[in-house]
């Protein structure tokens, strides 16, 4: 049985397609990621990485091409497929964060599991728990738009795992910290990382990229993978 | 499924409704005002329909009347025989009313003698009813009583028509089902009716007709009609029907007169149907990319739209009866009520139609919650990726 998690083939990706301003945003990648790897997916903006993370995440369809996550094709599911999927696979930490502001800390991270028959007082607990174990627990009552960068950061880090997630994505997620606390992140997702979750990150940050935990890196220019580096613990070989 | 699931989705709707609390303050208030100006004028019109009913059912099938130039005059006594005479009629009584305008308080009175129709449909509060040949003393309405403040025993001044001041004995003061029959009323003997209109004698105002079956009543009347042309017979149910179309037509005038706080509201519900602004937008984008499925954001929405909608209309309809059945519809009565503004003031009895009530909920919440839940529903179907990117 293969351990690839996730599955590109051939996809491509097309915005505003048929309309003046269309864009190509993801041309004929072809990826894979095995479980447990921390996958980068490296190159400046514009390249398709945050489209092609939200292809992976099912948060979009590709135009054409398919998408495997843990060996099921989810390109062309209905809606509430995805969002299941979503539900139940992915964490994100969005580019943006994309926090709800007028919401505390502690319940922008109980909001992925809102929907479910969770008791709100165990969805809360749970909640507490991952903020103090990312040193959040004295700021779980504030309001999002009152906390620093880096405590938005955590509080988004904290909502993409309360769905205890096998795959954690990732889009530049270093783009707003400075060079302590970016080294702060990748140590939490080293640590995600031992214990089996796979990490795929979307950055142009070398702080990121260049870590030796670094599984494969995927560089990407106009919508394309030019170049895959895929590293071992004890090897570093390029492919490609 | 289990209830956690709804509570939590409702704990957050709360939540969502409380950050955008100035907004969803202004729909609040739009919106309960005008379920409270809807609901007064249902109110009061149905209140005054159903008054107007109460007092009907309680008269005879016909009153006939006679008519001089077009205007209604006084009748013969006389034709009561005749009447009498054309099969189906069981009994004819004369009439004898009239209006009596108090320059004091500018309010209208009706005048009418003591009589057994009088006598059966009332309840005294205290003291008793004038007998038709006593004389100087008179039984007057709760309205008239608290208007002139008169007690039982006070002296009540009337002008005659010749000029005269007679005096009156209050002997009874007295309440009706209807508050609209006897608020205004004042109750003489005959004697002193006929006395201080100086009617002529052999004179009525109207003769009351009763038939043993009321389905032959348009009969009746027509042969009265057909023997006596001068005069007016008028059918219980036409006066009923009358009323229908004068109290409908009055509220759909003051209808009118509000229509642009209607045209306010329209806009506001068109505006929400016709889409969410992009802060919404996002919020459902990321509700739905960090796994909210569609039908989640839509009860989460459809829980907006209950709270608002349903706060807003029992707001409206609490305060549509406390202003119709406590302050009186001071705002809508003289336009409904007419002529009869210069009534001594009466409260209406709460009659509410739970049918109109009904309606009013169809025709206000149902569409406000289909505005709320539709916009969403296309937005909530389209990619996440596509509402975060804005």
């Amino acid at each position: 049985m293969s351990d690839e998690i996730i599955i590109t083939e051939n996809i491509t990706k097309y915005y505003n397609r048929g309309k003046p301003n269309e864009v190509l945003a993801v041309n004929d990648v072809t990826i894979r990621i095995r479980r447990g790897d921390i996958a980068v997916l490296m190159g400046p903006s514009g390249s398709g990485k945050t489209t092609l993370l939200s292809l992976i995440g099912c948060m979009s369809r590709p135009t054409s091409g398919r998408v495997m996550v843990e060996g099921k094709d989810v390109s062309r599911l209905p809606e509430r497929f995805l969002t299941t999927i979503r539900r139940k696979t992915f964490g994100f930490i969005f580019q943006l964060l994309h926090l709800v502001s007028g919401v505390s800390v502690c319940e922008n991270v109980m909001l992925p599991l809102c929907p479910t028959d969770t008791k709100p007082s165990k969805l809360r607990k749970r909640a507490e728990e991952l903020l103090e174990s990312l040193g959040m627990s004295g700021r779980k009552d504030f309001p999002v738009q009152e906390i620093s960068g880096g405590e938005q950061q955590r509080t988004a880090i904290a909502r993409a795992l309360i769905n205890d997630p096998d795959i954690i994505i990732a889009d530049e997620p270093t783009a707003h910290l400075d060079t302590h606390l970016s080294g702060k992140f990748m140590t939490i997702m080293r640590g995600l990382q031992e214990k089996g979750k796979t990490i795929i990150i979307a950055t142009h940050d070398p702080l990121v990229y260049e870590k030796d935990y670094v599984h494969l890196i995927f560089e990407m220019r106009d919508g394309m993978v030019k170049h895959i580096t895929q590293r071992n613990d004890s090897l570093n070989k390029k492919v490609l | 499924m289990s209830l956690e699931r709804h509570r939590n989705i409702l704990d957050y709707t709360l939540q969502a409704l409380l950050r955008r609390k100035f907004k969803n303050i202004g729909i609040i208030i739009v919106f309960t005002s005008m379920i409270s100006i809807l609901g007064s004028i249902i109110f009061l019109s149905y209140s005054f329909k159903r008054e107007a009913t109460l007092i009907l059912n309680a008269s005879p099938e016909l009153i006939v009347q006679r008519v001089m130039a077009g205007r209604h005059d006084l009748i013969q006594i006389s034709l009561m025989k005749d009447i009498l005479e054309i099969p189906g009629v069981r009994k004819v009584e004369p009439r004898f009313w009239g209006y009596y305008y108090d320059s004091l308080i500018k309010a209208n009175y009706t005048l009418i003698a003591a009589d057994e129709a009088v006598l059966r449909d009332n309840r005294l509060l205290k003291g008793h009813l004038p007998e038709p040949q006593e004389k100087n003393v008179t039984a007057i309405g709760k309205g008239v009583a608290d208007a002139r403040l008169l007690d039982l025993g006070d002296m009540f001044s009337l002008q005659s028509a010749d000029g005269r001041w007679i005096e009156f004995k209050v002997i009874g003061i007295f309440e009706s089902e209807s508050d609209l029959l006897t608020s205004d009323l004042i109750i003489i003997s005959t004697r002193d009716f006929k006395s201080l209109a100086k009617l002529p004698d052999g004179m009525a105002t109207d003769l009351l007709v009763s038939v043993r079956n009321k389905v032959e009543a348009p009969t009746i009347a027509k042969k009265i009609k057909e023997r006596f042309p001068d005069t007016r017979p008028l059918l219980r149910d036409e006066i009923i029907r009358t009323y229908d179309a004068v109290f409908g037509w009055r509220s759909g005038l003051i209808l009118i007169c509000f229509i642009g706080a209607l045209t306010a509201f329209i806009i506001l519900a068109w505006d929400k149907a016709m889409g969410l602004s992009a802060e919404e937008k996002k919020e459902i984008g990321i509700l739905k990319a960090i796994g909210w499925e569609t039908s989640d954001v839509l009860e989460m929405k459809f829980w907006e739209g209950i709270i608002v909608s349903l706060t807003s209309f029992l707001t409206g309809i609490i305060l549509a009866y406390l202003h119709v059945f406590f302050l009186g519809a001071s705002l809508f009565a003289p336009a409904l009520k007419g002529w009869s503004i210069i009534y001594p003031s009466f409260r209406l009895a709460p009659f509410i139609n739970p049918y109109q009530i009904a309606t009013l909920l169809a025709i206000t919440v149902v569409p406000y919650i289909a505005s709320t839940i539709i916009p969403s529903w296309k937005v909530s179907i389209t990619d996440p990726d596509e509402l975060m990117r804005g």
